[in-house]
C-alpha cells in the first residue's frame, strides 16, 4: 500500500477541479490507501466556514470536509503561508498547519503527490 | 523502472508536455505502465476532436503512440462522463477506466508523475 498525499491548490467554485480533486482524494481512500490533504494557495478557500455557493450554479460539495474521517482520511495539512495570504479566515475543520519547510518533508515522505 | 502518467491537462493545453515525457522514458528504457487522463485530461478522448489541419492533433498523436509502444491508455469515467467522453466518442486507443485501476497502476509503479 503506498501513501497518496494530495495537493488541493483550487478555488471551490472557480472550475469543478476542486469538486474533482476531492472526489479522487475519497475514491482512492476508498481502496483502503492512505490518504492524506494539503491545502494551499486558493485552495485553503476550499474550507471557508458558512459557504453558501448559488445551488442552481455550484453544488455545496465542500460539506464533504466535515466528514473526512468517515472515508478514513484523518491527516489533512494547511499551508501557513496560504492561511496568512488570506487573513487567517474562518475555516470549517482545523487541519494542521504547516510551514514550507514541514511541506518540503511531507512531499518527501509521501511516495505518490498528486496536485489538483 | 516502472512509471505512471496522470494527465490533468486538456488536449489544448499542455498534454504535449506528457507525449514528450513519456517518449524520453521509453526511449531511455523505461517502462510506463499506463497513462491516465483525469479531469480536463479526459477531453484528449474525444474522437470528434477535428483540428486545422496545420495544428497538431494532439489526441491523435496520443492513438499512434498507444498503438507504437502498446502503452495502455486510460480515461478516468467520472472526469469523462462530466465532459461528454463515453464509449460511442471514444477516441482510438483510449479507454475508460475507474480510480480502482489508477490505483493498482500507482501501486506496481516505482515513480509516478502527474501533470
Amino acid at each position: 500500500m503506498k501513501k497518496y498525499l494530495i495537493i488541493m491548490q483550487q478555488a471551490p467554485y472557480e472550475s469543478s477541479l476542486a469538486l474533482e480533486g476531492l472526489e479522487l482524494a475519497l475514491a482512492i481512500a476508498a481502496f483502503n490507501q492512505d490518504v492524506a490533504l494539503l491545502f494551499k494557495g486558493p485552495g485553503v478557500l476550499q474550507l471557508l466556514s458558512n459557504q453558501k455557493p448559488n445551488p442552481l450554479e455550484h453544488k455545496e460539495f465542500t460539506k464533504a470536509y466535515a466528514g473526512l474521517s468517515l472515508f478514513g482520511i484523518t491527516d489533512v495539512y494547511i499551508c501557513q503561508n496560504s492561511l496568512a495570504a488570506y487573513h487567517n479566515p474562518d475555516l470549517m475543520i482545523q487541519p494542521q498547519v504547516v510551514d514550507n519547510l514541514k511541506i518540503a518533508a511531507l512531499i518527501k515522505d509521501y511516495d505518490i503527490v498528486l496536485t489538483v | 523502472m516502472l512509471y505512471t502518467l496522470v494527465v490533468k491537462s486538456s488536449h489544448l493545453n499542455n498534454n504535449p508536455d506528457a507525449m514528450a515525457l513519456a517518449l524520453d522514458l521509453i526511449h531511455h528504457k523505461h517502462q510506463v505502465t499506463a497513462i491516465f487522463f483525469l479531469f480536463d485530461g479526459a477531453y484528449t478522448a474525444n474522437a470528434f476532436i477535428d483540428m486545422p489541419t496545420d495544428e497538431p492533433n494532439i489526441s491523435q498523436q496520443w492513438s499512434e503512440f498507444a498503438q507504437a509502444h502498446d502503452i495502455r491508455l486510460v480515461v478516468c469515467s467520472a472526469s469523462a462522463a462530466r465532459r461528454g467522453i463515453c464509449a460511442t466518442n471514444l477516441a482510438r486507443g483510449f479507454n475508460l477506466g475507474s480510480i480502482g485501476e489508477l490505483v493498482e497502476s500507482c501501486d506496481a509503479a516505482d515513480r509516478v508523475v502527474s501533470l
